[in-house]
């Protein structure tokens, strides 16, 4: 299994049809840095499949936690049953941070961090 | 054959009250209990022991009666008495045994072991008993196990052969009605024959049973006979089986149905006890013979049913069905 | 107020009060901040309860503008739509530039649904708009891939709202709780999460709905979930009863969600409610009892291949029965056993406690208990006070067991 970070994972070379097709899905490629990335996830089936034809392995998106940023899968994630978006590349709350005592209020304040910087920029 | 009592002056119940309190005062399973007895010279001699047969034949006697005997005045302090189906899964069974083996052990001196009796033991699943073996395991230096259980072959192989097996076959009519008069004397009851026939039609060889049902049938007065006896049979039976068959074969099946879960639940009767209710009362009813010979067919048939199933109430709607049924198909024959 | 409902107490009022679609968010924001005339217009779709419309009216409010919101129910025709939306977006460039702000957003909820018709005339007054606007223009879909849509799409920038994690779900309705005072068994909520399947709105309404006495309990959210499935019972037993043919029959079991368990007790409990003829009853009762023996096999033998078996004397071993015709019923859910088992708990736990006062004193187990002493102390309460004095306090028996033990045998 490979995980895929949005913000930024390397390929190796593809073909111009290819190419073609992911930057069509909502794949974005960095010439300088020779970097892709998930500009838009809402064909993520797609970027999925694709991508796992690419890499010939299974594709799992990383998610990141947006109370302590940091990065995980969805198997480590105890809703993972039940989730209704299970593997698409999201903002969450990690493990360690759902089971701290105050995660309601950890979450409200990320949430207001995020909109406070995103307005100010 | 002389039944003596060592009375236990404080226990109401009569059950308790003559309850034996040595191995010698247990009137039958001559073999068994002197093989027991030779253990009571040489404690440490003494493996974990099976003790399988039917209900209210002595094995939780014979149990009690080697802890009282084996480890003297503090024995209450030295035994743990488990019931499986009481018990919430293996894991709490571990837990007790721990928490009792961690206690119980500071006071050994000179007490052989720690007596641990866990009853009803067919009633754990395999995976359990397989737990409860290396709990054996565990323990086997200061604990030793007694099992009793109803069939030794409901229990796993590996726990068999760490146990010396011991079998308790229904009592006769005789050893029950032995033990009868022994009380009714004691207790300055008259006890007539056809009084214990009457208790021993009731329970068999169930001798818990027929304690009970002569005691509760002393609370209507001093003189037991059959009448008295049929009284009490009748007033312990809840009065639910007989309308629920009524119901069903007057081809109502809703409310029949529906005092079926009332004892079910409210009475909490097993499914097992009610066809077996359900078999008596059938014979009690005024219908012609071959038709009783006919539903006690039908009977037989559920309460194999019930064994092989997984639902008690669907077993014994099913087997309501099959009267309401049985009363149209009658009615169309005559 | 007490009947508020909580899914309107606790719309949020601040953007970042807005829970799940962080990134959604953050591109609708963006968007708004940078509109000028001749901008795109948006279109935010997805699934309901996720949170596009509480996006629109706070945001509105938090930039100063003033909403101006239609959708599916409060506006039926084009026509309609067409003379407000028309002079509001013809608001003049001017206005809006000297007061930056100060205008108007034009809000068009559920468009899927307003144009799901043959309306081709409307969506070309709607791209029309669009295309001349002066103020900003929100569109709203849950599914904007109707072939009708097609040029809207294009005109617009779309924005996609996904089902809300359940953590975040988690994290509102603790954060409800704690407000209303509310204690909770923490299972309680995962329960909610998973039943909303990701949807805001309904989260909060069951968390409204199960909420007794401030307290939420476990059980009460389970119950919610058999509500739901009540529709897909009466869908399952219509199937089962008046299959055509085996192979339907199974189909009908296989196509609900109800696990074979549950299926079975559902069978038996609605079985006389569907079949008064008592032959007919019987045999079908033959078939379920049938299903149960198979059901207690692979319970003994964890042999799961038998399952097929059991659920052909369920389902088809009970449609091929040859009966006259009858239609569908109401059918009971869940199975009236259950409820039972509800209604007589607080004597259940009785009994127990007593089986438990004798079982310790008798050696017996509780079982045991129940089936051998307990009908013998009943006859004994209700003949000799004195015995059944001196019985309770042998078995340490409290007031409301003796008063339980008196009852049963007087009843009999």
């Amino acid at each position: 299994m490979k995980v895929i970070t949005t913000e930024g994972f390397k390929l190796p070379y593809l073909g111009k049809e290819r190419y073609i097709e992911l930057l069509r899905i909502g794949v974005r490629y960095e010439k300088k840095t020779r970097t892709f990335f998930i500009q838009d996830i809402s064909n993520v089936d797609q970027i999925k499949k694709v991508l796992s034809e690419i890499l010939k392995d299974d594709i799992a998106f990383a998610q990141k936690c947006i109370i302590c940023k940091s990065r995980f899968v969805c198997e480590e994630c105890e809703f993972t049953d039940y989730c209704e978006t299970k593997n698409i590349p999201m903002l969450c709350i990690c493990r360690a941070c759902y089971s701290k005592t105050d995660f309601v209020e950890e979450y409200f304040a990320s949430l207001k961090n995020q909109i406070n910087n995103h307005i100010a920029s | 054959m002389e039944v003596t009592f060592t009375r236990k002056e404080d226990a109401v119940m009569w059950v308790e009250k003559y309850r034996p309190k040595s191995l010698d005062e247990i009137i039958n399973h001559k073999k068994t209990i002197k093989s027991l007895k030779s253990f009571l010279n040489t404690p440490r001699t003494m493996p974990h022991l099976l003790f399988a047969g039917p209900a209210g034949t002595g094995k939780t006697s014979a149990a009690l009666c080697i802890a009282r005997q084996l480890l003297g005045r503090t024995w209450r302090d030295h035994t743990l008495e488990l019931n499986a189906s009481d018990e919430r899964g293996i894991q709490m069974v571990r837990e007790r045994v721990k928490t009792f083996s961690r206690h119980a052990t500071g006071t050994l001196g000179n007490i052989p072991f720690n007596l641990i009796i866990l009853d009803e033991s067919d009633q754990m699943t395999k995976n359990a008993q397989t737990a409860l073996r290396r709990i054996m395991e565990a323990n086997s230096r200061i604990s030793r196990f007694i099992l009793i259980c109803n069939y030794s072959s409901k229990i796993i192989p590996p726990i068999q052969s760490r146990c010396a097996i011991f079998r308790f076959s229904a009592l006769s009519h005789e050893d029950v009605a032995e033990y009868l008069f022994k009380i009714s004397e004691k207790e300055g009851l008259t006890l007539s024959k056809d009084g214990v026939k009457a208790i021993i039609d009731f329970c068999r060889g169930d001798l818990r049973r027929a304690i009970n049902t002569l005691q509760t049938a002393s609370t209507l007065g001093k003189d037991v006979d059959e009448k008295v006896v049929l009284q009490i049979v009748g007033q312990a039976s809840p009065k639910e089986v007989l309308e629920m068959i009524e119901k069903a074969l007057s081809g109502n099946f809703l409310e029949a149905r529906a005092k079926l879960y009332e004892l079910l639940n409210k009475y909490g009767l097993s499914g097992t006890d009610i066809i077996r209710q359900i078999h008596r009362e059938v014979f009690n009813l005024d219908l012609d013979e071959r038709a009783k010979v006919e539903l006690a067919d039908i009977i037989g048939e559920y309460d194999f049913r019930l064994v092989e199933g997984a639902n008690e109430d669907v077993q014994l709607s099913a087997l309501l069905a099959q009267f309401t049924k049985f009363n149209v198909e009658r009615g169309n024959r005559n | 107020m007490p009947d508020e409902m909580w899914s309107e107490k606790y719309r949020p009022v601040h953007l970042y009060q807005i829970i799940g679609n962080e990134k959604a968010k953050l591109t609708f924001i963006t968007w708004l901040k940078h509109w000028k005339p001749g901008s795109k217009s948006v279109l935010l779709y997805g699934p309901p309860g996720t949170g596009k419309t509480t996006l629109v009216q706070v945001a509105s409010n938090e930039f100063g503008y003033k909403l101006i919101e239609m959708n599916a129910s409060d506006v039926r025709t084009k026509t309609a739509i067409m003379s407000t939306a028309g002079p509001i977006a013809r608001e003049s460039s001017l206005y809006v530039t000297l007061y930056k702000g100060a205008g108007s957003i034009l809000f068009l909820d559920e468009v899927d649904g307003i144009f799901g018709r043959e309306d081709r005339g409307g969506i070309g007054g709607l791209l029309k708009i669009i295309d001349e606007t002066n103020v900003p223009i929100i569109l709203a879909a849950n599914d904007p891939w109707k072939p009708k849509l097609r040029l809207l799409r294009r005109s617009c920038e779309m924005i996609r709202f996904y089902y809300v994690r359940p953590s975040k779900i988690i994290a509102l309705l603790k954060r409800i709780c704690q407000e209303e005072g509310v204690e909770a068994e923490a299972k309680a909520f995962a329960f909610l999460a998973e039943k909303s399947r990701g949807d805001v709105r309904s989260a909060i309404n069951d968390l409204q709905s199960v909420i007794g006495e401030k307290v939420l309990k476990v059980q009460d959210v389970k119950r919610l979930g058999m509500r739901d499935r009540k529709i897909d019972v009466q869908e399952a037993l219509t199937g089962i009863f008046f299959a055509k043919n085996v192979k339907e029959a199974i189909q009908s079991f296989n196509n609900s969600r109800i696990d074979y368990e549950m299926m079975l007790h559902t069978i038996h409990d609605n079985l006389p409610l569907q079949y008064s003829d008592p032959i007919v009853l019987a045999s079908a009762y033959n078939a379920i009892s049938r299903a149960d023996i198979f059901f207690g096999r692979i319970a003994r033998t964890q042999n799961w291949s038998l399952l097929k078996y059991a659920i052909e004397q369920m389902t088809a071993g009970i449609s091929t029965i040859k009966k006259e015709k009858t239609s569908p019923v109401h059918y009971r859910f869940p199975p009236s056993k259950i409820m039972m088992l509800g209604r007589t708990k607080s004597e259940r736990n009785l009994r127990r406690g007593i089986c438990e006062r004798v079982g310790l004193k008798c050696h017996v187990s509780r079982k045991a208990a129940n089936t051998d002493f307990l009908p013998f102390l009943k006859v004994i309460f209700n003949n000799d006070t004195d015995l059944a004095s001196e019985i309770s306090s042998w078995l340490t028996l409290d007031d409301e067991m003796i008063g339980y033990l008196e009852d049963i045998g007087r009843n009999n």
